[in-house]
C-alpha cells in the first residue's frame, strides 16, 4: 500500500479503528498487525509472501539458537546459526537484486577477452521491500550474535517485527531495540500518539505528494529524457530539482511511515534530519537516510576497521567499501556504483582534510577561529551540497551514456530548450522550494522558536492553518503520480 | 500540533481544519461549478430500473444522446423511451466490455415466468467516432475502464490476479470521487479545473487560455484529427465493433450506428478528406456488411464552434438542445416509431 494513494484513505482508518477496538494485549495487537501487514503486502503480490515467511522463521530460529548457546562452548553453534541466517538473507538479496547484473557483467568481461557468451536473461521480479526487510533482520541476528540484543521469545512478535507494514517496503530500517522491544509491550491509545502521528503523516504527504511529485515530472524527467536538447541553466535547474525530488520522495515516505506507525502507538526511528543543512559529507550522511547509513557503518565499516582483518585501521579503504556497498544496495547498475564511489572519495577527502586541519589547528590556533567563521561554514556548505547534487547525475541517469551527456550539459550544451511553464506552476514550484527551505530553517535553533509559537496557538487557529494546507495540497498534489523512488531499491 | 495534546485539542484542531476545508470547497463552487457527468454506472442503473425501447452505447460524446432521449420522451409522451450508456474515453473494445459485462445480463434478464424483463427494448444506437476505432498507443493503460465501467467484482478479481496496480487503483479512486461527488475539491483532483477556471476569471476569458494558448490548442486539435487516419480500425477495435453489432442483432434489436459530430474548428480539409472520409467509408462498408443503418453527422450537423465545451471535444448544453431537435426532426426521426421487421441493409444516411 502506498501511503499517498487512494487505498490508504480507505484502508487506514478502518485498520486503525479495528486495532484500537482490540484488547490491549501485545499478543492480540501483534497478531492483528501481522495479518494486516501480510494482507497489505499481498495486495502488491501475494506470491512473494513465502519469501518473508521463510526468512522470518530462519531468523527467529537463528536468534533463539544463538541465545540457547550463549555459553562459551556454544561458539560453533552460534557461528552456524549466524551463517545460516546470512546465507539465506544475503543469498535471497543477491539473487533477486543482483543475479542479472552479475550475469551481464560477466558476459561483458568475457567479451573483452573475445568470448561471446550467450547470457540467459532471467526475468526476476524484485520482491517489494526486500532491500529493507533483509537488512533489518540481518541487524537483529548480528546484534543477538554479538550480544547487543537478546533474542525475541515470541515467534508472533518477531514475525510482526519482520513484517510491520508501515516500514516493510521502504524503511526506516529499525533495530530490534527500537521496534521489537516496543512490540513486546501492549500499546495504549493516547492523544499524543494520534496528534504526533497525524502531524508527521501530513508533513510527509506534503513532501512526497507536493514536492516530489511536482518537481519530478515538471523539472527533472524532461531534461533527463533528452539532455542534449536543453540549455546549461536547465541542466542545473533539473539536477537541483532532482535533489529536492528525491529528498521529498524519501523523507516524505519516511515521515508518512513514522506518522502511520504512531497512529498504532509504535515509534519508528527517524530517517531524515533536514540534510540540506549539512556542512560536511559525514554530517550529511548522518542526516540522510539515517537508518541505512548507520546500518552500513555498524555492520560493514565498524567491523572492517575494528576487526582483526587486514582492514583494521584502514579507514579510507573501509569508507570506500562502505559507500560502494551503499551504491550497490541502491541498484545493480554501474551508475549506482559510480554514485557510491563519488561519495566514497568524498568521505575520504573529507577525512583527510579534517585530519590535516586538526594538525594546522594544533600548530596555529587561528585555524580554530577560522573554522568558526561564516565564510568557512558557507564554503563548507556549498562544497558539501554541490558534491551531493552532482553525485545525483549518475544516480538519476538510466545508464552511463546519459549520465555523461547530462554531466557535460551542466557545463556546455548545444541545446537551447528552457522550461516554459504556466505561471501558476511556476508559483507552485517556488512555493514548494520555500516550503523545503522553511522546514530546514525550523530545524535550526534560531527559527525553531517561530514553530514553537505556532504550536502554542489556540487549537482552532492551528486547525485552520492545517485546513488551509490540506486545501492547497488537494489543489496542487498531482493525481496518480505516487511511485516511490525508494521502493525500487 | 502542541506537545501536550489532549483529545479535546485534537478535536478542536480537526473541527477547525474540516470547517476551513468545507468553506473553501463551497467557495470553489463559485469558481468551478460542479458538473455531473453521466457515466456507465448511471446508464446501467437507469437501464436496470426501466424498460426503454432504445439503448444507446457510446463514448463520452454520446452523453448528448441523453438529451436526445429526453426530447424524444417529450415528443412521444413515453416516460423512459431511451437510456444512454456513455463510456468515458471509450474505445470499441471498451464498449464491448460494457456490453458484455454490464448490459448483457440486463438485456437477457428474465422474470419468474421466463419473460424478458426489458421486453420493450427494440432498438440500439452505437454512437461512435474515428477515435473509438484506434487502439491505445502501445503500453498506454486504459485507466478509464476500471474507473468508469468496473464493478466491485471486477476490481476484486483483478486484484486477486495482479495485486494492486496503477490500473485497478483507478477503480478505488473513482469510487472515492463518487462518494464525495458534492465536493469540488475532490472531483477536481486530476482535472485542475479550479486552477484553470480561476485563471480564466482573472484573465476574463471563458476558456482560461491566452490567445497564444488558444492557438496552440486549436493546432493540436487540427493535427490530432489529421493524424487519425494512421490508426483507424485496428484489428481489436474492428473485432469489437463486429461483436457488439452481432450481439445486438442476435437479440432482435434494430441497430443504428451514428458517427458523431465534431467541432468544425478542429477539422482541417486534410482531416475531412483523410481521417473522417476514410472512417466514414470503412464504417459504411461495415454497416452494409452487418446489415445495420449508418448515420454520419460528423461534418453536417448544425453545431457551430460555440456549441462545444472548452475542451473542443464535447457538446455543451446549448449544443445538445440544438442537436437533439435537429436529429429527431431528421436522421433519427424514425426513433419515434416502433420497429417493423424490415431489412435495414443499405439504409445509410450520408
Amino acid at each position: 500500500m502506498d501511503f499517498v494513494d487512494i487505498e490508504a484513505f480507505f484502508i487506514l482508518p478502518v485498520a486503525l479503528i479495528a486495532y484500537w477496538l482490540l484488547p490491549r494485549r501485545a499478543g492480540w495487537q501483534n497478531a492483528y498487525l501481522l495479518l494486516l501487514s501480510w494482507a497489505l503486502y499481498a495486495t502488491w503480490n501475494w506470491r512473494w509472501l513465502p519469501l518473508i515467511w521463510v526468512g522470518t522463521l530462519i531468523d527467529y530460529w537463528a536468534g533463539r539458537h544463538i541465545e540457547a548457546h550463549r555459553a562459551e562452548s556454544g561458539a560453533g553453534q552460534r557461528r552456524f546459526a549466524l551463517a545460516v541466517s546470512l546465507v539465506w538473507n544475503l543469498g535471497a538479496l543477491c539473487f533477486f537484486k543482483y543475479a542479472n547484473f552479475f550475469i551481464e557483467s560477466a558476459a561483458e568481461l568475457l567479451k573483452l577477452f573475445g568470448v561471446d557468451a550467450a547470457t540467459p536473461a532471467l526475468s526476476i521480479v524484485l520482491p517489494l521491500g526486500i532491500s529493507f526487510y533483509t537488512l533489518q533482520r540481518i541487524s537483529y541476528v548480528v546484534d543477538v550474535y554479538v550480544g547487543r540484543e537478546t533474542a525475541g521469545r515470541s515467534l508472533l512478535t518477531f514475525a510482526a517485527f519482520s513484517s510491520y507494514f508501515p516500514q516493510l517496503t521502504a524503511g526506516p530500517i529499525a533495530r530490534a531495540s527500537e521496534l521489537l522491544r516496543q512490540l513486546e509491550q501492549p500499546r495504549s491509545l493516547e492523544a499524543s500518539w494520534i496528534a504526533r502521528g497525524a502531524a508527521a503523516f501530513l508533513l510527509g504527504y506534503a513532501l512526497k505528494g507536493w514536492i516530489a511529485d511536482t518537481y519530478g515530472p515538471t523539472l527533472v524527467d524532461p531534461v533527463f529524457a533528452a539532455p542534449d536538447e536543453w540549455s546549461v541553466l536547465s541542466h542545473w535547474i533539473a539536477i537541483v530539482a532532482y535533489a529536492l525530488q528525491v529528498f521529498g520522495d524519501f523523507a516524505g515516505y519516511s515521515l508518512m511511515a513514522i506518522g502511520c506507525s504512531r497512529l498504532f502507538a509504535i515509534e519508528l526511528p527517524p530517517n531524515f534530519d533536514w540534510p540540506f543543512l549539512s556542512r560536511s559529507l559525514p554530517e550529511f550522511w548522518r542526516r540522510w537516510h539515517i537508518t541505512l547509513n548507520r546500518w552500513l557503518f555498524d555492520y560493514i565499516y565498524s567491523p572492517l576497521t575494528t576487526g582483526r582483518s587486514w582492514f583494521r585501521g584502514r579507514m579510507d579503504v573501509a569508507l570506500m567499501i562502505t559507500f560502494l556497498a551503499s551504491g550497490l544496495w541502491h541498484g545493480a547498475a554501474a551508475t549506482f556504483i559510480l554514485w557510491g564511489a563519488i561519495h566514497g572519495v568524498g568521505m575520504i577527502v573529507q577525512r583527510q582534510w579534517d585530519e590535516r586541519y586538526r594538525g594546522w589547528c594544533r600548530a596555529d590556533r587561528r585555524f580554530v577561529q577560522w573554522r568558526k567563521t561564516l565564510g568557512y561554514a558557507f564554503v563548507a556548505w556549498v562544497l558539501t551540497q554541490l558534491t551531493f547534487v552532482l553525485s545525483l547525475v549518475p544516480f538519476r541517469s538510466p545508464d552511463m551514456a546519459t549520465a555523461g551527456h547530462f554531466a557535460a550539459g551542466l557545463f556546455a550544451s548545444a541545446g537551447t530548450r528552457t522550461f516554459d511553464l504556466w505561471i501558476v506552476a511556476v508559483a507552485n514550484l517556488l512555493l514548494g522550494f520555500g516550503f523545503i527551505v522553511a522546514c530546514h530553517a525550523i530545524a535550526t535553533k534560531s527559527v525553531a522558536q517561530l514553530w514553537e509559537k505556532f504550536t502554542a496557538m489556540p487549537a482552532p487557529v492551528r486547525g485552520a492553518a492545517y485546513g488551509l494546507g490540506i486545501v492547497y495540497l488537494l489543489l496542487f498534489v498531482p493525481l496518480g503520480a505516487s511511485t516511490f523512488l525508494y521502493q525500487q531499491f | 500540533m502542541s506537545k501536550q495534546a489532549s483529545w479535546r485539542s485534537i478535536g478542536a484542531v480537526v473541527l477547525a481544519a474540516i470547517a476551513v476545508i468545507v468553506a473553501a470547497d463551497y467557495a470553489f463552487h463559485y469558481v468551478t461549478p460542479r458538473i455531473w457527468l453521466r457515466q456507465v454506472d448511471d446508464g446501467v442503473r437507469d437501464f436496470a430500473h426501466s424498460n426503454p425501447r432504445i439503448l444507446s452505447i457510446s463514448s463520452s460524446h454520446g452523453r448528448s444522446m441523453d438529451v436526445v432521449g429526453k426530447e424524444l420522451a417529450r415528443r412521444t409522451g413515453e416516460s423512459d423511451v431511451m437510456v444512454s450508456v456513455a463510456m468515458e474515453a471509450g474505445k470499441a473494445t471498451h464498449f464491448q466490455f460494457v456490453l458484455d459485462e454490464r448490459l448483457r445480463p440486463l438485456i437477457e434478464e428474465r422474470d419468474a415466468t421466463g419473460r424478458r424483463v426489458h421486453d420493450h427494448l427494440e432498438r440500439a444506437l452505437l454512437v461512435t467516432e474515428w477515435w473509438d476505432s484506434c487502439s491505445w498507443e502501445k503500453g498506454r493503460p486504459a485507466v478509464e475502464l476500471p474507473s468508469h465501467a468496473w464493478t466491485l467484482g471486477h476490481f476484486v478479481r483483478d486484484v486477486e490476479q495482479q495485486g494492486i496496480t496503477p490500473i485497478n487503483r483507478n477503480y478505488l479512486r473513482w469510487r472515492w470521487k463518487r462518494l464525495l461527488s458534492d465536493s469540488v475539491l475532490v472531483t477536481d483532483r486530476g482535472r485542475g479545473a479550479i486552477l484553470k477556471d480561476g485563471m480564466a476569471e482573472l484573465r476574463g476569458q471563458p476558456t482560461g487560455r491566452t490567445a497564444e494558448e488558444e492557438k496552440a490548442f486549436t493546432e493540436w486539435w487540427l493535427k490530432y484529427n489529421e493524424g487519425g487516419k494512421r490508426c483507424l480500425f485496428s484489428d481489436d477495435q474492428a473485432q469489437a465493433y463486429a461483436h457488439i453489432v452481432d450481439y445486438l442483432k442476435s437479440q432482435g434489436l434494430d441497430v443504428t450506428i451514428v458517427i458523431f459530430a465534431r467541432r468544425p474548428g478542429t477539422l482541417s480539409e486534410e482531416a475531412i478528406q483523410g481521417t473522417l472520409a476514410e472512417y466514414s467509408a470503412r464504417m459504411r462498408e461495415f454497416a452494409d456488411e452487418h446489415g445495420v443503418r449508418l448515420i454520419d453527422i460528423t461534418t453536417r450537423s448544425p453545431l457551430g464552434n460555440d456549441d462545444y465545451m472548452a475542451d473542443y471535444d464535447h457538446v455543451n448544453a446549448q449544443g445538445n438542445r440544438k442537436l437533439a431537435g435537429w436529429l429527431l426532426d431528421g436522421d433519427l426521426a424514425f426513433l419515434a416509431q416502433h420497429t417493423t421487421p424490415t431489412s435495414t441493409v443499405g439504409m445509410t444516411a450520408r
